[in-house]
C-alpha cells in the first residue's frame, strides 16, 4: 500500500488557503466608514450600491471618495461583464463583501501545507525502502 | 409509518422547501438600530442612511428573505429538534434555517427607526412607490403596525405582511444606471 493520499494534500492545500482568506460583509454609513475598512488594492469586493447594482471588482486602486478596479467574472444576478473598468464612489455604497488575504495567515497555512506536503513524500520514501 | 409521522414530515419538508429559497448572494449583514450620533445628522444624510438601509434590506428580498409569524418560528423550532436529532445520528448535523427572518427583521426595525427619526426632525418628505403615501405617511403607518407587532398581538401573518408590503414600496427607484 503506498503511504502518500494526493487527497490529504489536496485537502490541506483547500483547508490552508481557506484559512488565509477571510470574507466580510459591511455597511458603510459614510466615507470615512468606507475608508476605514482598510481595503486596499488587490483586495476583491462585491458591492451592492443603492441604485441596486450589484458589482464584483478587484480594487486596482483607492482614492479619496471611491474604489477604482476592474470587473471581476460576474456572480448570479450581477450584470457588468468580466474585466471592465469601474469606479464606484463611497457614498453609493448600502453593502460591501470584502474577501482579505492575510499575508501573517497566508504565511501559517503555506507552512502548514509544506509540512503535511513533506510528511506525506517521507512516508511515501519509507514505503518504497522497506523489504 | 404513524399518521403523525407523516404528517410531522411532511410539515418539516415544507418548511425545508420554504428555507430553500432563500439563498445569500453576498453576506447579509444584521443592521442595528440607528445610533445617537446618526439621529443628530443632516437631512439629507438621514435620507442616505435610509437609501442604504432599503437597499441591503432590498438585496435580502431579492435573495429570497422572508420574516417568519411567531407561529412559523415555533414550527421550526419544534421541526429542528426532530431534525437535528436524526441528521446527528445519520453523522451529517443540519437544522433548518429561519430563510433570511433574522436580517430582514433588523433592516426593517432600523428603517421604521430612520424614518421616525426623520420626521421627528422635520425633514422634506419623499414620495414612496406606494400611490397617495410619502415617507410620512408611510412612517406613520409603520409605526402603528410595529405597536401591534410589538405588543399583544404578537407576530402575527396578516401584520408581518403588511409591513413587507409598505416597506416594497419605500422607495421611487431611479432608472438604472448606463451600462459603461
Amino acid at each position: 500500500m503506498r503511504a502518500t493520499c494526493p487527497g490529504a494534500i489536496l485537502l490541506a492545500c483547500a483547508l490552508g488557503l481557506a484559512a488565509a482568506c477571510s470574507t466580510q460583509s459591511h455597511t458603510p454609513g459614510n466615507e470615512l466608514e468606507a475608508m476605514r475598512l482598510e481595503i486596499t488594492g488587490g483586495d476583491h469586493i462585491r458591492v451592492v450600491t443603492t441604485r441596486r447594482e450589484r458589482i464584483g471588482l478587484k480594487i486596482t486602486e483607492v482614492r479619496g471618495d471611491r474604489f477604482v478596479g476592474v470587473t471581476l467574472r460576474p456572480r448570479k444576478k450581477e450584470t457588468r461583464p468580466k474585466g471592465q473598468p469601474v469606479e464606484v464612489p463611497f457614498e453609493e455604497i448600502a453593502l460591501l463583501e470584502v474577501t482579505h488575504r492575510g499575508q501573517k495567515a497566508l504565511t501559517a497555512s503555506t507552512i502548514a501545507v509544506v509540512t503535511v506536503a513533506a510528511y506525506q513524500v517521507i512516508g511515501e520514501i519509507g514505503v518504497m525502502r522497506a523489504p | 409509518m404513524g399518521t403523525a409521522h407523516r404528517a410531522f414530515a411532511i410539515f418539516a419538508g415544507a418548511l425545508s422547501l420554504a428555507a430553500c429559497g432563500y439563498e445569500q448572494s453576498v453576506l447579509h449583514p444584521r443592521m442595528p438600530l440607528p445610533t445617537l450620533a446618526e439621529s443628530e445628522v443632516s437631512c439629507p444624510q438621514l435620507d442616505r442612511a435610509i437609501d442604504r438601509a432599503d437597499t441591503v434590506r432590498w438585496v435580502i428580498r431579492d435573495d429570497g428573505g422572508d420574516l417568519e409569524s411567531e407561529d412559523e418560528m415555533a414550527g421550526r423550532y419544534l421541526a429542528n429538534v426532530l431534525i437535528v436529532a436524526a441528521t446527528l445520528a445519520a453523522g451529517m448535523p443540519d437544522y433548518l434555517r429561519d430563510g433570511g427572518h433574522g436580517v430582514l427583521d433588523a433592516v426593517d426595525v432600523r428603517i421604521i427607526a430612520l424614518l421616525l427619526i426623520k420626521r421627528e426632525r422635520e425633514c422634506r418628505a419623499r414620495p414612496t412607490a406606494i400611490a397617495g403615501l410619502d415617507d410620512y405617511a408611510m412612517a406613520a403607518a409603520l409605526q402603528a403596525l410595529q405597536a401591534r407587532i410589538e405588543g399583544d398581538e404578537g407576530r402575527a401573518k396578516p401584520m408581518l405582511e403588511e409591513r413587507t408590503r409598505l416597506l416594497d414600496g419605500l422607495r421611487v427607484m431611479p432608472p438604472p444606471a448606463p451600462s459603461p
